[in-house]
């Protein structure tokens, strides 16, 4: 898992804008993903995590720039993304797919599930014969647990777990290097949950995938990822590597967030402490002062009102942004 | 990379076997329903009998029986439907009329369905300035009236049949855009079309392949009324002396004699009338047989 850098987001921006007056008045910016930076290795899963409206599927769709950002670079083995002409991204994209969250809508239901997974061949090997390309999608329906019989079948006869399945072979048809995967299990049942996340592990470790991974679920978000993000308000909170995170959360938000996850035994279920944040996420249309936390978090002082901290630092590639973590930064923020 | 629990021969004869196409899909459901299929035929009887049937006839539609003039119906004659005020054969004149007709009805209706989808989706697709752009002029084109576009179209160029296939399908196929539009705006919020475009597809595969296929409930339903309505429309344009002419004729020009002498010579009516009828509500069931064949969620 010592890959190359395969992805480098620096300082990725987007903006959103509100329609403005009837006489195109300068209207506002939802700024729903604002100031992003990470990276991602080959081979590597990252996790991203944070509330309904906190800017993970913006950011995921900004990576692989299906939405236009505001600023910033995605910069996708050595080309920034979003600098490429129209051609250029194209050919990029079939080494970066995406699985989407409601397993059905992402289907088009006037197509078989067999034309649904072999259209990104027929979009980029065009060379290939039909029978080439038939055997290429029963191998991929092979791959993620679909028996190839079920080819000519129509996504509604499919439930979801299994049209769930659909969209993981129809973005592994191609052996992308990248998967961003926009809460793959959240529309599912918990006993499927296991399975598709077990598939998504086993296809990563055999094609030796990238996985971006979001989710609001910490315990899956534990299970599958490497490293950890939390996202607030468009902002990263904390990021680390996950048994440093789960540890030893520096972030007061991400400690809410690890303390909110219910532990399987109702004893010590009874004891954990709680952290029960009040108030709902502020809008990201105009976000709070200094510290975009500072109106939910326990520890706020006046300085989280007034100055917003920096990521930095904190050793161990643990970095995390906020005004009040006993320990000392290792290094300046980059 | 490949699964080593692969079945190399099954796969091979899974990758033999023609994957089920949707259109015979499609047919196959289509033939299931009875009354889709019942209608069909009953279709291509009527387009038989008119394209061919006069052939068959001892009368023309035009020679005049002056002997028979205004007949009502009469075996012993061999007018089977009777005759006109002039003597002439009513059966011959509506087969006949029926040429032109289902030739409009058709044709029209087709070149308004070709123009109609493409512009609709491609608005509601590329969106924006082109949408509003494409749409106000859609809103221009619907605001002048029918009747002086086709006047303006005969005095600019010479009056035929074509003249009239091009001035009703002027008007008709705006309707047609709008709904494609509107469907495409709901169509292109989904998720799979965000997925088409994340793998790799060009915008003009993602509206040939996801966009088109799925605006055809709505579609079909909306061309089975149009023919009727392109029909008629051309019996307006005739009474007008802006279409067909006499002597030759069509079932819009027929049913508007029929109307005027409804009390003394109903048959002229009737005739032309009951295929008119028989027309419509054959392609009415086939529409409706087209749209659940073509609607994956009837498979």
């Amino acid at each position: 898992m010592t890959g190359e850098t395969l992805l480098a987001v620096r300082d990725l921006k987007v903006h959103f804008p509100l329609q403005g007056g009837m006489f195109g008045g300068k209207g506002s910016v939802v700024r729903a993903v604002d100031g992003v930076d990470f990276e991602l290795k080959q081979g590597e899963t990252l996790g991203i995590v944070g509330e309904s409206g906190c800017g993970k599927s913006t950011l995921a769709r900004a990576v692989l720039r299906l939405i236009p950002h505001a600023a910033g670079e995605v910069v996708w083995l050595g080309k920034d993304l979003h600098a490429l002409d129209a051609e250029a991204m194209r050919a990029e994209r079939r080494n970066m797919q995406i699985i989407f969250q409601d397993p059905l809508a992402s289907l088009d239901p006037h197509m078989s599930i067999g034309a649904i997974i072999g259209q990104p061949l027929r979009t980029f090997h065009r060379e290939l014969s039909r029978q080439d390309q038939r055997r290429r999608v029963f191998e991929a329906m092979r791959q993620v647990g679909l028996a190839p019989e079920l080819a000519d079948r129509f996504p509604h006869e499919f439930s979801g777990g299994m049209c769930q399945r659909v969209g993981i072979a129809r973005a592994m048809i191609l052996k992308p290097k990248l998967v961003v995967c926009d809460e793959p299990v959240s529309a599912l049942d918990v006993s499927i949950q296991a399975q598709i996340i077990n598939l998504l592990m086993d296809l990563q470790r055999r094609f030796d995938l990238s996985l971006l991974f979001i989710s609001h679920n910490l315990s899956v978000v534990r299970h599958i990822s490497h490293r950890v993000m939390v996202l607030y308000l468009g902002k990263v909170m904390e990021i680390a590597e996950r048994d440093e995170f789960y540890a030893r959360p520096l972030h007061p938000y991400s400690e809410a967030l690890i303390s909110a996850v219910p532990i399987p035994d109702p004893l010590l279920e009874r004891q954990r402490p709680r952290i029960v944040l009040s108030g709902d996420l502020p809008s990201p249309i105009n976000p709070p002062s200094g510290c975009r936390f500072s109106s939910r978090c326990p520890r706020a002082t006046e300085i989280c009102h007034k100055a917003e901290p920096a990521l930095l630092d904190y050793g161990r590639d643990h970095r995390a942004a906020c005004h009040h973590i006993p320990i000392t930064p290792v290094a300046t923020p980059r | 990379m490949s699964d080593p629990a692969l079945d190399e021969p099954l796969m091979a004869e899974l990758a033999a076997r023609k994957g089920r196409s949707q259109l015979q899909d499609a047919m196959r459901r289509f033939r299931a329903n009875p009354l889709a299929v019942v209608s069909l035929i009953v279709l291509i009887a009527i387009v038989l009998a008119c394209f061919l049937g006069p052939y068959f006839l001892p009368f023309g539609p035009d020679d005049a029986d002056f002997e028979l003039i205004s007949s009502p119906p009469d075996f012993a004659s061999g007018h089977y439907f009777g005759t006109d005020e002039l003597g002439r054969d009513l059966l011959a004149r509506t087969l006949v009329g029926g040429r032109v007709s289902l030739l409009i009805g058709a044709l029209a209706t087709l070149v308004s369905l070709g123009i109609g989808v493409l512009y609709g989706a491609i608005s509601g697709f590329v969106g924006k300035r082109t949408d509003a752009l494409m749409m106000r002029t859609v809103d221009i084109l619907y605001s002048m009236p029918y009747v002086f576009f086709v006047i303006m179209l005969t005095t600019l160029f010479e009056r035929s049949i074509v003249m009239l296939f091009i001035a009703i399908g002027a008007v008709q196929w705006l309707t047609i855009a709008v709904i494609v539009r509107g469907q495409t705006l709901s169509l292109k919020g989904r998720e799979f079309i965000e997925a088409a475009r994340a793998g790799g597809m060009r915008d003009w595969s993602i509206i040939r392949k996801h966009i088109v296929p799925n605006t055809a409930g709505p579609v079909i339903v909306y061309a089975s009324l149009t023919v009727p309505e392109v029909i008629l429309g051309e019996s307006f344009l005739s009474f007008l002396g802006l279409g067909v002419q006499e002597p030759d004729t069509s079932w819009g020009v027929l049913l508007e004699i029929g109307a005027e002498k409804m009390g003394t010579e109903p048959w002229l009516l009737l005739v032309p009338g009951a295929f008119l009828v028989t027309t419509l509500f054959a392609l009415n069931f086939i529409a409706d047989g087209l749209r659940d064949a073509f609607d994956p969620n009837e498979r």
